[in-house]
């Protein structure tokens, strides 16, 4: 079957769509540089709280994080008289990535076009649980793309299915076989 | 009007034909001229970057493909190159002394001087005779040049290598660049170690037989935890000094330094594909497979010996522990009956995948042979920028920020602990020949009592030790260890 796949382990695969498993690796990409201590630590909230508070577009990240705290509120959590509770902390956190994210999206596709693109590794999807029967040959791949525009892009914004479009029209350079590889167990690549 | 007109015409053409025509300039046969290049160690790349083509052109000369323009500059460049090689390779050839500085009778006068500027005073000049003369006698063994004349023998097995060449490449560009100062040639070389060791694995592994993953995706034992502390992988870094009742007081100790012990680790047992896990054999898993390799859960064999240090390091705490293939493999041979240390250890878990001891050994060859190389010619550039590549490539072949092309963290812990066991079979040659081991510590370090030089030699080769520094006993306790 080369194209996409339309009821994926039906006999048993397990895996993950490649773009989520793409969007995975981004994301450590984007983080691995930035905090890493956890939101729970004083340290790790104090220097997520200080990332957001510094611009305009950070105060933005946390109102579509739905933190909808009041201006006092957020000062007593800057001046640590008052901490935020732990569904507000979880917040914090995906506020901090979203906007650490989209600060890093621009760095991170010229990262990955730099130099005529950037090597894919494809690790197959798991069939172990797969009768003998259904198997398929599925062999470690690896190619190169070379524009990683749309793919950032998709990722910056979020968009699941535009990620999963951007992401699945490079397979086809894998050859006449890219359906096999749409599900994969994890892609790596750096930048 | 037209009769005058056509015998200047007539004439112009005389004059040309006397101008041009296929003239000897002493441009020697389409086959001749890819060996002499190669005798005297020089690149395409380099050739044309002297004679000012590119280097496709003087593949294309090299091959008959098409010949250097007549008359023009490139040209007589080419030809002042082959026939300088030419000649200097007579001259070797006659003069049984390879080793001579003022060998070639076209040379410049710059003998006086120190190599590297020598190197620096020729290299801006275009029109200089053959380009690199001081370098490549730095490059050419005593024996070769007189061997390298000899057709059939130039792509003999000791002609040097794609990766070496690109060493010497990368030496020369940055002397030239630095103007011969050596210092600044170094901190420029050291600064591009990491790129030119993944161009050259690039190259080693060209021919390779296995397609190796560059991006591991790797277990959570992995997984670097907050803070300073590492992950769950134990390197079995060695700390060990020998306990005082197997110390004779007021001996003099010797602290011995392994030379390239990361280098020489790089021959290690790595996996090739990603680690898949599965259960150990204490676990009624698979047997042991030694076409495998990965990391381990242990438990670690009792260890009775008070002269010889524990393969596992200075662990404190008691209990499981993961291991690499380099340390399990330490171990079984320890409690292999040839050896007969300890128990055998028992495996609880794995990660593994199917394993070469070949992946870097070009790369490791390549590496050998330029650091050799250097330590003849005492040529220090070269030595710092080999290790530079070779200890850069191990500490950022794992997830570094410094090295994106590659991220096999588990190849770091295994070529690490590999270096360890390496230190540990030293202590056991000296331990079995009759020396007392008073500690082990680090990588490389190794103090000994006795005579140690009946078991290692001295020198600066990988298979040799240099003396650190020497001590005395005060309470029977290894200094440092």
């Amino acid at each position: 079957m080369p194209e996409r796949n339309i009821n994926f382990g039906l006999f048993g695969a397990d895996g993950t769509k490649g773009s989520q498993a793409a969007a995975d690796v981004l994301d450590r990409l984007a983080l691995e540089g930035g905090i890493i201590s956890p939101v729970t630590t004083r340290r790790g909230l104090n220097a997520r709280l200080n990332y957001l508070t510094r611009s305009a577009a950070g105060y933005r990240a946390m109102r579509e994080a739905g933190i909808t705290v009041t201006p006092r509120t957020l000062r007593a959590w800057r001046r640590r008289t008052q901490t935020p509770s732990p569904a507000n902390r979880e917040r914090i956190d995906a506020a901090y990535r979203a906007y650490r994210r989209h600060n890093i999206a621009n760095h991170l596709r010229q990262r990955l076009n730099a130099q005529g693109g950037t090597r894919v590794e494809i690790h197959p999807l798991d069939q172990t649980s797969v009768q003998n029967r259904h198997r398929r040959v599925l062999n470690f791949r690896r190619f190169t793309i070379r524009n990683w525009d749309r793919i950032i892009h998709a990722w910056d914004t979020g968009d699941d299915q535009a990620l999963a479009d951007a992401w699945d029209d490079t397979l086809p350079d894998l050859g006449s076989e890219w359906g096999k590889y749409e599900y994969v167990t994890a892609v790596a690549f750096s930048a | 009007m037209q009769r005058p007109g056509a015998q200047a015409d007539f004439a112009a053409v005389d004059a040309l034909l006397d101008a041009t025509g296929p003239v000897d300039d002493g441009l020697p046969a389409v086959a001749e001229r890819r060996r002499l290049r190669r005798a005297w160690k020089l690149t395409q790349d380099q050739v044309a970057v002297k004679v000012g083509v590119s280097r496709e052109t003087v593949s294309g000369w090299e091959t008959g493909r098409w010949e250097p323009e007549p008359g023009s500059k490139p040209r007589a460049l080419y030809v002042h190159l082959l026939t300088g090689i030419q000649k200097r390779l007579e001259v070797r050839e006659a003069a049984q002394q390879p080793q001579t500085r003022n060998d070639g009778p076209t040379a410049p006068g710059a003998d006086t001087a120190s190599q590297n500027t020598a190197h620096a005073e020729r290299a801006p000049s275009a029109a200089a005779p053959p380009p690199r003369v001081p370098s490549s006698k730095r490059y050419a063994s005593t024996s070769r040049p007189a061997r390298q004349v000899r057709p059939g023998r130039a792509s003999g097995k000791d002609a040097p290598g794609e990766g070496e060449l690109f060493i010497a490449d990368r030496v020369h560009e940055a002397l030239s660049e630095n103007g011969g100062d050596a210092e600044a040639a170094i901190a420029d070389l050291e600064y591009k170690a990491i790129p030119d060791a993944m161009h050259l694995l690039e190259i080693s592994r060209r021919t390779g037989r296995y397609d190796f993953t560059y991006h591991a995706v790797l277990p959570p034992i992995f997984d670097k935890k907050p803070g300073r502390e590492g992950n769950d992988i134990w390197e079995a870094r060695p700390k060990w000094s020998a306990p005082d009742a197997v110390l004779p007081p007021g001996a003099e100790v010797t602290a011995l330094d392994v030379n390239g012990a990361y280098l020489s680790a790089l021959k290690a047992h790595l996996p090739i594909g990603t680690l898949e896990h599965h259960l150990g054999p204490a676990e009624g898993g698979p047997a042991y497979d030694k076409r495998r390799s990965g990391v381990h859960l242990i438990t670690p064999p009792d260890w009775h010996h008070e002269a010889l240090p524990n393969p596992i390091g200075n662990r404190e705490e008691p209990g499981r522990l993961w291991v690499t293939e380099s340390t399990l493999r330490l171990l079984q041979r320890c409690s292999s009956p040839r050896y007969g240390l300890c128990e055998e250890p028992l495996i609880h878990e794995s990660w593994t995948s199917g394993e070469s001891e070949g992946l870097l050994e070009g790369l490791r060859l390549t590496f050998a042979a330029a650091r050799k190389n250097a330590l003849e010619k005492d040529d220090e550039v070269t030595l710092a920028y080999v290790k530079a590549m070779y200890a850069k490539f191990v500490s950022t072949a794992g997830s570094s920020t410094y090295n994106r092309e590659l991220n096999r963290q588990d190849w770091v812990h295994i070529i690490r602990s590999q270096a360890f066991a390496n230190l540990w079979g030293k202590a056991y040659k000296a331990h079995t020949n009759g020396l007392t081991v008073a500690g082990i510590l680090g990588t490389d370090e190794l103090h000994l009592i006795g005579d140690w030089q009946t078991v290692f030699t001295e020198g600066r080769d990988i298979a040799q030790v240099k003396i650190k520094n020497t001590y005395t006993l005060t309470r029977g306790e290894a200094a440092g260890a």
